[in-house]
């Protein structure tokens, strides 16, 4: 794993769509740069009111005073073992109340929770976006799109054109009733525009971490594998969960 | 990471798209690919997520909750 503001890495993609987090993502950008102060990052970190109770949670739940830690952000972000210390009675009480649950309401959250859902991004795409419960009841697109784009998914560097690569990895798919990964297949990536960029040096073989559109981080062996576990056992949890259309 | 959120609807639809308000002011184009429920007016509020309207919601209910993360923003700031 890279060093460096993985926050920022991660969060930039949808900040930049607009989708979550202050209006000018270059916020984040500076907030996340050498210079700035921790309290700037903490400060811009906080408006992603979708993460930021996960951070808190996870950074309590393993004695770790400061949830921009970044075996904190890598372990909601990517997934660590960091995960495994969440209690499943804190990680609802974070997640709260969201009418609007992929899965249908409070108690199909409960039993995602209680089939292995842990407090990784994976698992607050699937189950608190409203998407699947969209999927499930037969609108393909865009619940299809959002939630293969928002999570974080890898792939592995087929080639490098300029600011963009090609990637090859498992998109998502459903069959009816379950969230899977289907065979790979190549997609396009950004690796930087108008000066952003997270990932230098790219080269065929290597595997990255991509959010939206964007590449943002370079993924070691443990990294890939614990990205790839956690998304297995969010998939699992929520498809195990009876909120089905 | 993204959570649902309320917008008001600013403009009238217009080719399966309108531009919304946020709770900062701020303005969108959405989506109504995924909306539910007769086609939204100028003036209602909507649940809105990753640039898709999804239904409307009740206006009282909304300006309850954009007045409290509104009030949040400003304690953080």
């Amino acid at each position: 794993m890279s060093a460096g503001p993985l926050f920022a890495r991660y969060a930039y993609p949808p900040n930049a769509l607009g989708y979550c987090g202050p209006p000018d993502p270059m916020a984040l950008i500076e907030a996340g740069s050498a210079g700035a102060s921790p309290e700037d990052l903490i400060s811009v970190a906080r408006r992603f009111s979708g993460a930021w109770p996960y951070l808190e949670l996870i950074a309590a739940s393993n004695g770790i005073a400061d949830p921009l830690d970044p075996r904190v952000v890598e372990a909601y972000w990517v997934g660590s073992g960091l995960l495994e210390r969440v209690s499943a009675l804190s990680l609802l009480d974070a997640i709260g109340e969201h009418p609007d649950s992929g899965l249908g309401g409070r108690s199909q959250l409960r039993e995602a929770v209680a089939a292995g859902g842990v407090a990784h991004h994976s698992f607050h795409v699937f189950a608190v976006y409203p998407w699947l419960a969209l999927l499930r009841s037969g609108k393909r697109e865009p619940a299809m799109t959002v939630l293969e784009r928002c999570r974080i998914r890898w792939g592995r560097v087929e080639a490098v054109e300029g600011a963009n690569v090609t990637v090859r990895g498992q998109p998502l798919g459903f069959d009816g009733h379950d969230l899977i990964l289907l065979e790979e297949r190549e997609e396009q990536a950004c690796c930087s525009a108008e000066g952003v960029g997270f990932v230098e040096d790219l080269v065929p073989g290597d595997f990255v971490a991509l959010h939206w559109d964007w590449v943002c981080d370079r993924l070691d062996a443990e990294a890939l594998a614990n990205l790839r576990h956690f998304t297995a056992r969010s998939l699992h949890a929520v498809n195990a969960s009876a909120g089905r259309g | 990471m993204c959570m649902s959120r309320f917008h008001r609807a600013v403009t009238a639809p217009a080719d399966g798209w309108m531009t919304v308000e946020n709770a900062e002011g701020r303005l969108h184009r959405v989506s109504l690919l995924a909306f539910e429920g007769p086609q939204p007016q100028v003036g209602d509020w909507l649940v809105v997520h990753s640039g898709y309207a999804l239904r409307r919601v009740d206006s009282e209910q909304a300006m309850a909750v954009v007045t409290e993360l509104r009030a949040g923003q400003e304690a953080l700031s």
